[in-house]
């Protein structure tokens, strides 16, 4: 059974019992064993401030739920977050291509997904080569507009 | 507004290079507010690559970050005062 990486952050509400946490977590791990799914990692991030009020609470207690699954076992798992009322807000990143059940690092995957891995080693000249290719290319002909704009203006 | 200092001499300025190209171990990560941080505004707004000097495909995987963080309320939508 295919299955990917994903990793959902999920926030409760401060006056949470452990219990209903302990709950939640057996319906989330039920929703992905369903379709050949692992649980890898659940961490208490704690009580944290949020940057904005969401449902007039100031603060929350973050989630941090790493797991194998299938698409669809995802799907369930994120209605179940949206059926809790102890959840404030919920967020699923994947985080690689497919995977398959025996062999993966976390770790690795973390990394390959946003691609700051190169796949060829440059040696220091060439990247400042780049460097200085990419910062001409960035000053784009919009920029030299605003130039001439502000020589007009002056 | 930008201070109106002849444009020729903004020209020559010192050359910004992106931080994430510079140093290859930090990853962009939206679970890191405190990272991020250094890329948005006081406002709580993205700046733009032209004055951080982050390169285009970094300033790509910064904006996802930032959009994620700010959907868990790691980081603000906006915010009226300074950090």
């Amino acid at each position: 059974m295919l299955v990917r990486l994903y990793e959902t952050i999920f926030i409760t509400r401060l006056d949470t019992e452990a219990d209903a946490v302990e709950k939640l977590r057996l319906r989330l791990a039920k929703a992905i064993e369903t379709d050949g799914g692992v649980e890898l990692k659940l961490a208490d991030w704690g009580k944290r401030k949020l940057a904005y009020e969401i449902a007039k609470q100031k603060k929350g207690n973050y989630w941090y739920f790493g797991y194998l699954a299938a698409p669809a076992a995802v799907k369930e798992c994120e209605r179940q977050l949206r059926l809790s009322t102890e959840v404030l807000r919920y967020q699923t990143v994947r985080l690689s291509e497919l995977s398959q059940l025996t062999d993966f690092d976390v770790e690795a995957e973390r990394n390959r997904v946003v691609g700051l891995t190169p796949e060829r080693e440059e040696d220091e000249e060439e990247q400042y080569l780049r460097r200085q290719d990419e910062y001409r290319g960035s000053r784009g002909r919009r920029d030299d507009d605003e130039d001439e704009a502000m020589e007009d203006l002056a | 507004m930008k201070p109106a200092e002849p444009a020729r001499q903004r020209r020559f300025g010192r050359r910004k290079v992106c931080p994430f190209c510079a140093d290859k171990t930090l990853y962009i990560d939206y679970k890191t507010p405190s990272m991020l941080k250094r890329f948005i505004s006081e406002r709580g707004k993205i700046v733009p690559r032209r004055i951080s000097g982050v390169c285009a495909m970094h300033q790509r995987a910064l904006q996802t970050a930032i959009k994620r963080a700010r959907i868990v309320a790691l980081m603000p939508y906006s915010s009226s005062t300074a950090d």
